[in-house]
C-alpha cells in the first residue's frame, strides 16, 4: 500500500480512533485564523470559575487532573465561536461538505506556544438533546500547515505534520483527547458536532 | 467507430451486453435509498476555484462505488485531492452490491467506479488519463442521439447508445464527452489497468 507517489501521508491511513477524510479547501483557512490571532476569544483555563460545576462530569476530570499533578500554569486553550469571533458561512460551508443535516455546535480552539489541553473527554451540557437528532458526529479539520511541534492525541492516534484542512472523523464524539503545541506559533483547529 | 485491431483503437463498443431493467433498478435504489452518499460536482467539490474551464459538469451527479477513505459514509467525488490512483487503493462501498457487483465482478481489478447523470449540456474537454495507465469500461443506462465521445485518434463522434458497453482508452489519443442533448445521459464507468484491455475485448456475454 505505499506510494511513494501518493499525496496522502500512510500514517493517516491506518488510524484507530478517527478517520481521515480529506483536505478541506473550499474556504481560505488561514485568512479565518489570522484574524483570530487577535482576537480575545473564550479561554479554559483550571479557574474553576470557567467551568460549570452543576455538571459532575468537569469535576471527574478537573479530579483526575488533580491527581495527576498536572502544571496548571500550562494548562490553557482558547475557544472562538461563529457569528461572534468567525464566519458562520464556514461552519455551514464544512456541513454541506461533510453532507451534514445539521450542526450542533462548533467552535476553534486555539493552543498557544508553550500550552496545552490536558488528556480529557469534552462535557457538553447539551448532549442529551443532540441525541434526539440521532448519532452524534464530531470533525476535527487542522487549521495549520504541517506545522513542527503541534501535536493532537485522539485515543490512541497521534496526529501531527498534518496538511492543512485535514479532516479527521471521531469514531466516538467522546472520545479523550489532547492538544499540545511545542512549536512556535499558535496551534487552530475547527471542532464540529453534527448530525 | 469500427476497427479490426481493437488493441490499438481508442474508443468502441464491447461485446457484452446487460440488462438494462437490472442496471436501472440498481440506479433506482442508489436514488432512493443511498442518495445521501451522492454529490453534485460544484456544489460538494473541495476546489472550486480550481475547476477545468474546459468542462462543464456543474450539474453532473454522481456516487463514488468505491472508495480510498476509511469513512465509506464519506461521499466519494470524482475529483478529489489529495487522492491515491491505482487499484490497490479503492475499497468497495455499500453500493457494491446486486447488479453493479455483478458487473464489476467480471472484470480485473477494477477501481475508481462511478454512478454518473449528466444533465443537458454537460461535457468533458478533450482530455487524456492520467497514471496509472488505465483504460475506462462505461455501461450506457440512458443516453439520447447527441451524446457522444469524440476521439481525437479517429477524429470521429463516437454515439454512446443505451444499453451497450464501451471501451474507451485515453493512454494513447485524447477524447471528449458530451451531452449535447436534452434529456440525462446516465452511465456506470470503472476504470481497468490498461494492461488487462485485451482482456477486456474478448468479454462476450450478457452481465
Amino acid at each position: 500500500m505505499d506510494n511513494p507517489n501518493s499525496k496522502f501521508n500512510s500514517k493517516l491511513l491506518n488510524l484507530k480512533n478517527c478517520s481521515f477524510l480529506n483536505t478541506y479547501k473550499r474556504i481560505n483557512v488561514t485568512e479565518i485564523t489570522e484574524t483570530l490571532k487577535y482576537k480575545q476569544g473564550i479561554d479554559v483555563t483550571t479557574d474553576p470559575d470557567r467551568w460549570n460545576l452543576d455538571n459532575s462530569e468537569y469535576g471527574k476530570i478537573h479530579a483526575i487532573w488533580k491527581e495527576a499533578n498536572f502544571n496548571p500554569n500550562s494548562m490553557k486553550w482558547t475557544n472562538y465561536y461563529p457569528g461572534k469571533d468567525f464566519s458562520q458561512e464556514f461552519v455551514d460551508d464544512v456541513a454541506v461538505y461533510l453532507r451534514l443535516n445539521g450542526v450542533h455546535r462548533a467552535w476553534i480552539s486555539r493552543v498557544d506556544p508553550g500550552y496545552y489541553s490536558p488528556w480529557h473527554w469534552d462535557v457538553d451540557d447539551n448532549e442529551q438533546e443532540y441525541l434526539n437528532y440521532g448519532e452524534i458526529k464530531r470533525y476535527s479539520i487542522m487549521m495549520g500547515d504541517k506545522i513542527p511541534g503541534h501535536i493532537f492525541m485522539l485515543g490512541e492516534d497521534y496526529l501531527y505534520d498534518c496538511v492543512q484542512g485535514s479532516i479527521f472523523r471521531w469514531n466516538n464524539h467522546n472520545e479523550w483527547h489532547s492538544g499540545i503545541n511545542a512549536g512556535m506559533t499558535p496551534k487552530f483547529m475547527f471542532h464540529l458536532l453534527g448530525y | 467507430m469500427i476497427t479490426t485491431d481493437l488493441q490499438d483503437a481508442a474508443i468502441f463498443k464491447l461485446n457484452l451486453k446487460f440488462n438494462l431493467d437490472d442496471a436501472l433498478e440498481y440506479y433506482n435504489i442508489l436514488k432512493k435509498d443511498l442518495n445521501h452518499l451522492s454529490w453534485v460536482y460544484r456544489e460538494h467539490h473541495n476546489e472550486p476555484a480550481m475547476i477545468d474551464p474546459k468542462n462543464n459538469m456543474d450539474d453532473v451527479k454522481g456516487w463514488g462505488l468505491q472508495t480510498i477513505y476509511d469513512d465509506p459514509s464519506f461521499p466519494y467525488h470524482c475529483d478529489l485531492d489529495p487522492h491515491d490512483d491505482g487499484p490497490e487503493y479503492f475499497k468497495d462501498t455499500p453500493m457494491v452490491f446486486g447488479f453493479f457487483k455483478r458487473f464489476i465482478d467480471m472484470l480485473k481489478q477494477p477501481y475508481r467506479s462511478f454512478l454518473f447523470v449528466w444533465p443537458s449540456g454537460q461535457y468533458i474537454g478533450k482530455w487524456m488519463s492520467h497514471d496509472p495507465p488505465h483504460v475506462f469500461v462505461a455501461l450506457i443506462l440512458q443516453s439520447n442521439k447527441d451524446c457522444y465521445a469524440y476521439s481525437y485518434q479517429s477524429e470521429e463522434k463516437v454515439p454512446l447508445e443505451t444499453g451497450d458497453v464501451y471501451l474507451v482508452d485515453t493512454t494513447q489519443y485524447a477524447a471528449e464527452l458530451r451531452n449535447d442533448g436534452e434529456q440525462d445521459f446516465i452511465f456506470i464507468v470503472t476504470s481497468v489497468p490498461v494492461e488487462y484491455k485485451q482482456e477486456l475485448i474478448d468479454l462476450k456475454g450478457i452481465i
